[in-house]
């Protein structure tokens, strides 16, 4: 018979002893009248029993040679020994990739966004070049050429005054000189 | 220290806290009186893992070496020894356990004294030889059952019944919470308890010739 599914945990713990006075005496009343719990409880009382009686009992007394060995390999630590124990964890780390693998992955992204968000102070970030570059005031009252860097400098000062120049330059009162003249001279055969 | 009686102010022995506390600001001869406190329980474990008094001491002297290179990671949760008893174990499964299958007739005369003796410990004195030769061979078994278990789950067996520490000592010995010490014992238990069935029923189709 099979042990309640609720009570497995429970009746490990009595079995291992971890099991508080209460809830013990609680399982051992339900114990009392279940018997796949029972059974349960039998089998893993026999494993912690037999687990008990294999302690270790020899003694091997330490002798003035062990202990005088274990100095000198103390003693006698050489400079790189610090390099070696990196280099074993190093070499342990593929007996454990199941842990090794996601960390790779976080340490990877936790990377990626610190060099995102945390301004690097060897290279500062430089301010946008056009901040740089003194703009010419726009005199919107003077004639200026349709093209998309006007319209866009105007803009930027006022689109009122964008407003106004493209009332402005309306077909009926566009200026009378011909745009890219010359371009369209070396155009014309 | 001022002392009443002179000879015993020569033989007092520094607390091992107090040599701990030396023997992580890099004082060796520290270490080394720890060393002297903890090699006798730390050989009797290791002992016990590799049945060979020469390999047992190997064992030993690298645990000790290893826990003075690492001595800045004890993390003062559990008592010393406890931590040494994690590392010991590590380094049995790491490097010590394939050195391990001789068999007891391979060993040398004083190894195979030694842990033939270790083998008659098991068992009750007033027991029948039958008896005991049954109790060494059910050692045996668990012995074997533990090592099949996973790395993680034996550790925690192996310092909750041999080493006897709270669950609190052995989370630190560990690094891990209590609450994962539990677990892993209650996983681990189960796994020796089916193994244990198992075991009980291959013998049982060996001695009746029943079906498997």
């Amino acid at each position: 018979m099979k042990p309640c599914a609720n009570q497995q945990k429970q009746i490990a713990a009595l079995a291992l002893g971890l099991l508080e006075p209460r809830p013990a005496r609680e399982l051992r009343a339900h114990r009392d009248t279940c018997a796949g719990c029972r059974g349960y409880l039998a089998e893993l009382t026999r494993v912690t029993e037999q687990l008990a009686a294999a302690e270790p009992a020899v003694d091997l007394p330490a002798s003035d040679t062990f202990h005088r060995q274990v100095m000198a390999r103390i003693k006698a630590r050489p400079a790189g020994a610090d390099w070696r124990m990196f280099w074993d964890m190093l070499r342990a780390v593929p007996r454990q990739w199941q842990v090794a693998l996601p960390m790779v992955a976080v340490v990877l992204i936790l990377t990626r966004f610190w060099i995102e968000q945390v301004p690097n102070a060897a290279f500062p970030v430089q301010p946008p070049l056009r901040a740089s570059i003194p703009v010419a005031a726009v005199d919107t009252d003077a004639d200026l050429m349709p093209t998309v860097a006007n319209y866009q400098r105007v803009a930027e000062e006022s689109p009122d005054k964008l407003d106004a120049l493209l009332a402005r330059q309306e077909p009926g009162t566009a200026p009378a000189t011909p745009i890219y003249t010359a371009a369209a001279r070396s155009l014309s055969f | 220290m001022f002392s009443l009686n002179p000879t015993l102010a020569d033989i007092e022995v520094p607390e091992p806290r107090s040599l701990l506390e030396a023997a992580r600001g890099g004082d060796t001869r520290a270490f080394g009186e720890l060393c002297r406190v903890y090699e006798t329980r730390l050989l009797r474990h290791a002992m016990g893992l590799c049945g060979n008094a020469s390999l047992a001491e190997e064992l030993a002297q690298d645990t000790l070496v290893e826990g003075w290179n690492s001595l800045r990671r004890f993390n003062g949760r559990c008592q010393f020894f406890t931590w040494l008893c994690a590392i010991l174990l590590n380094r049995y499964r790491n490097t010590f356990r394939e050195k391990r299958p001789l068999p007891l007739a391979a060993l040398g005369g004083s190894d195979q004294a030694a842990y033939e003796d270790h083998l008659g410990a098991l068992a009750d004195p007033a027991a029948r030889p039958d008896q005991s030769a049954q109790l060494r061979e059910q050692a045996a078994l668990v012995r074997n059952c533990l090592a099949a278990l996973p790395p993680k789950l034996e550790q925690v067996i192996y310092l909750r019944f041999y080493v006897d520490d709270s669950l609190e000592e052995i989370a630190g010995a560990l690094g891990c919470p209590v609450g994962t010490v539990k677990s892993r014992l209650f996983k681990a238990l189960e796994k020796l308890r089916e193994m244990n069935a198992l075991g009980a029923h291959l013998e049982n189709v060996k001695t009746k010739g029943g079906p498997l």
